[in-house]
């Protein structure tokens, strides 16, 4: 009687183990498969917060400019635990978030996401980084419980952030050449059209830089004409850079030798390295209300035997007829040409009052052995009559001649300004602001775009010219977002279009197109140079051409070259012949606004 | 009659006991092994995944902005063990690899000390690659399971990421 007791007390054990150990195995699982699927949802959701932040901010950047933001006007901010609002830069936030997999009140109302916007000077949480407008998406999944549901109320939330801002970048490179496989023109090789070309080494040129080279082809070697590499060596070169980045699959291919110090790093996504970095900024004013300042003959003689160079005051230049009794003078729409000494300013010790205001019309030469000075200031370029079909050249220096500045060279290099520097304009009579003198218009003269640059006639040129200095006190508030830029080249000026605030026009699908008046005429040159061995064309600053424009330095002679701290941006660059190109690191470079994620 | 039936019964339960207590125990702890692994991988990929993540954010165009953006290896490797938890600092490694270097760590406490920054400043350029390779040595308590002679298990992770800032 008490073994049956027994047995019937031990009856039911079996199933009490098994219940305890099923239990504690499947919920040690079950901890597991949900821990687990809270890490994947939350990789899925940093994807997703990644890719809304960065998409707010982009678009952003695209109302912003170079403008400052402004919170209602042209970008959406609003606080934190905001959901997503409809329109605007912020919207595009969710449809990016939603397109990967996370929407506000999503699976059964388990995700939440909320976009936090502002224009502090720094994002909250990245202390340290100066941003103007910031973006943060933030994801909660509160994850379902499959299996720890049974055991714990206790769920998993999946949190995931992301913030991207517009923040001020500078812009440092040597080389940023813009033209991407699109970008077509008739190059120095006389191959016909050519797409995609960025930098042309043709002949025995050196190019050493203290800062990288930007290429934004993407093409490869090899790939058939029209479409061409991003970079074609002919003949013997040698690139001393830090780091060459190029877009894409963009590659060299070199028909002769080659010495690259650095080996060139393709497969750089497109972002901020192939930018234009004066995007949004629109183009440099140009002056108004100047006397116009008429050349009979178009020649002005200057200061010759040694004696003080010739002051010539600001205003507007343009040739016109010789002064003869009983003739009127006639604006003839030819380039005035400058011989002995001359300086470009008002003669005063500070002159201008430190900046100082010039348009040429027709273009400007100076004759072999003349000595022109330029003081600081805007010397605008509007135009020049075309030569044989091409395009007229809008500023020439003569064998033998020099253009420089008030700052002199220290030792036999080029140093920083003492003034507020230059800015060389290169456009046409129709930029806008343009005051045509009297007599160009009452004698129907229009003058279309010339190659722009400093164009060597000759041997031993010297060139000695700095670009616009941020620091000055006299540099006018409206230029100084072009600071460094040195010379100008107007961004109607090439066959791609851009619209009034320095962007590509894109409202065409792609890059909008234009026929210029003058083929040819978007070539900019620089003539490399050279004295006694040294190297006589000294830049400190930006030259700038926008994109699918091209720059051309041509040195004739071994040892012609370019030095200074200067930096090009340009569509594409070639150069010819014999040319060094030294480049040192621009102390302040321009500035850029650029969309990242930084947190 | 009752006595006989007792006594035939007698260490029943006890043989009963045995065959299911072998094979359930083992598959407790199995089932206990295989949650176990599944927890230590996804912990670190979750924290290799992590540390990229912010790699990325830590970049040329950050250390332009702000010299704080800077980080050692020293400071991966603090973020990193504090943020695997469950595992020993000690029986983990990492292997940071930018374009043209690579940095091990084996195991992640033998760079507790190292001051060099990752990613190194001429690797860091917006738009290159880097990676971040983890692997943690664990003991299973099946060392059947192992592919080792001593019986440890390695599990590996990596992460790709493109620098982004």
């Amino acid at each position: 009687m008490r073994k049956y007791a027994n047995r019937e007390r031990q009856s039911g054990q079996a199933i009490v183990y098994a219940v305890c150990w099923i239990s504690v195995v499947v919920g040690i699982l079950a901890l597991a498969l949900d821990a687990g699927w809270a890490f994947y949802a939350a990789r899925r959701a940093q994807t997703a917060v990644d890719s809304a932040a960065l998409a707010a901010v982009a678009k952003a950047l695209e109302g912003v400019g170079a403008g400052e933001p402004q919170c209602g006007g042209n970008v959406q901010c609003q606080s934190p635990s905001s959901t997503c609002p409809s329109g605007g830069n912020l919207e595009l936030a969710c449809k990016f978030a939603a397109r990967n997999g996370t929407t506000h009140g999503g699976d059964f109302g388990r995700q939440a996401l909320n976009v936090s916007a502002g224009v502090s000077e720094s994002a909250p949480g990245v202390a340290g980084v100066p941003v103007s407008y910031w973006v943060t998406v933030d994801s909660r999944h509160s994850m379902p419980q499959w299996f720890s549901g049974l055991f714990t109320t206790q769920g998993i939330t999946a949190r995931a952030t992301a913030t991207a801002a517009i923040r001020e970048a500078k812009a440092g490179a040597a080389l940023y050449l813009l033209n991407r496989e699109n970008d077509c023109f008739v190059n120095a090789l006389n191959l016909g059209v050519i797409c995609g070309e960025d930098l042309l080494m043709l002949g025995g040129n050196s190019i050493t830089t203290e800062t990288p080279i930007h290429l934004a082809s993407p093409n490869p070697s090899g790939i058939g004409l029209p479409k061409i590499a991003a970079a074609t060596i002919v003949g013997l070169a040698s690139v001393n850079a830090p780091k060459t980045y190029i877009r894409g699959n963009g590659a060299i291919q070199a028909l002769g030798g080659y010495a690259w110090n650095s080996e060139p790093q393709n497969g750089i996504p497109d972002g901020e390295y192939f930018t234009d970095p004066m995007a949004g900024k629109g183009q440099p004013p140009v002056p108004t209300g100047l006397p116009a300042r008429p050349v009979p003959g178009g020649i002005i003689i200057g200061s010759l035997l040694g004696g003080p160079p010739k002051v010539l005051p600001p205003g507007h230049y343009y040739a016109t007829t010789p002064s003869l009794p009983l003739l009127p003078s006639v604006a003839t729409g030819a380039p005035v040409i400058i011989t002995g000494s001359v300086v470009f300013s008002d003669g005063a010790p500070n002159p201008c009052g430190g900046f100082c205001e010039y348009v040429f019309h027709g273009g400007l030469v100076t004759a072999a052995l003349s000595s022109v000075k330029v003081a600081p200031g805007r010397y605008v370029i509007a135009g020049a009559q075309p030569v044989a079909g091409g395009p007229g050249a809008g500023l020439s220096v003569g064998a033998n001649s020099s253009l420089t500045d008030m700052t002199p060279l220290q030792g036999n290099q080029i140093g920083p300004p003492t003034d507020a520097g230059e800015i060389f304009i290169f456009t046409d009579s129709r930029f806008s602001g343009i005051q045509l003198p009297l007599d160009l218009a009452s004698a129907g003269i229009t003058l279309p775009q010339a190659r722009a640059g400093v164009v060597s006639l000759g041997l031993g040129s010297e060139v000695i010219l700095h670009g616009l200095n941020e620091s000055s006190p006299y540099l006018p508030e409206t230029l100084k977002k072009f600071a460094p830029t040195l010379i100008w080249q107007d961004q109607a000026n090439t066959s791609v279009r851009y619209t009034g605030n320095g962007l590509v026009d894109l409202s065409c699908g792609g890059a909008c197109q234009q026929i210029l008046a003058v083929p040819g005429s978007q070539e900019l040159i620089i003539g490399a140079s050279s004295r006694l061995g040294q190297i006589a064309t000294h830049l400190y600053g930006t030259v700038y051409g926008p994109r699918r424009s091209w720059l051309t330095i041509v040195g004739l002679l071994p040892g012609d070259g370019v030095e200074g701290p200067f930096q090009v941006i340009t569509g594409a660059m070639q150069m010819t012949l014999n040319t060094r190109l030294q480049m040192r690191k621009l102390p302040a470079p321009p500035k850029m606004q650029a969309a990242s994620l930084i947190q | 009659m009752t006595d006989r039936r007792s006594r035939t019964q007698r260490g029943n339960a006890t043989v009963e006991f045995a065959l299911v207590f072998l094979p359930l125990t083992l598959l407790m702890l199995g089932v206990v092994e295989v949650a176990r692994i599944g927890w230590l991988h996804q912990t670190l990929t979750m924290s290799v995944k992590t540390l990229a993540r912010q790699a990325i954010v830590r970049g040329e165009k950050c250390m332009e902005s702000s010299p704080g953006c800077t980080k050692t290896i020293a400071n991966w490797v603090q973020s990193i063990s504090s943020s695997a938890i469950g595992m020993e600092s000690g029986k983990m490694s990492l292997t940071f690899t930018t374009q043209g270097t690579s940095k091990s760590c084996v195991p992640v406490t033998s760079c507790q000390g190292d001051g060099s920054v990752w990613p190194p400043a001429e690797e860091n350029a917006v738009g290159l690659p880097i990676a971040i390779r983890g692997s943690y040595e664990m003991a299973p308590f099946f060392w059947l399971i192992g592919d080792r002679p001593n019986g440890r298990w390695t599990l590996t992770v990596s992460s790709r990421e493109v620098i982004q800032f």
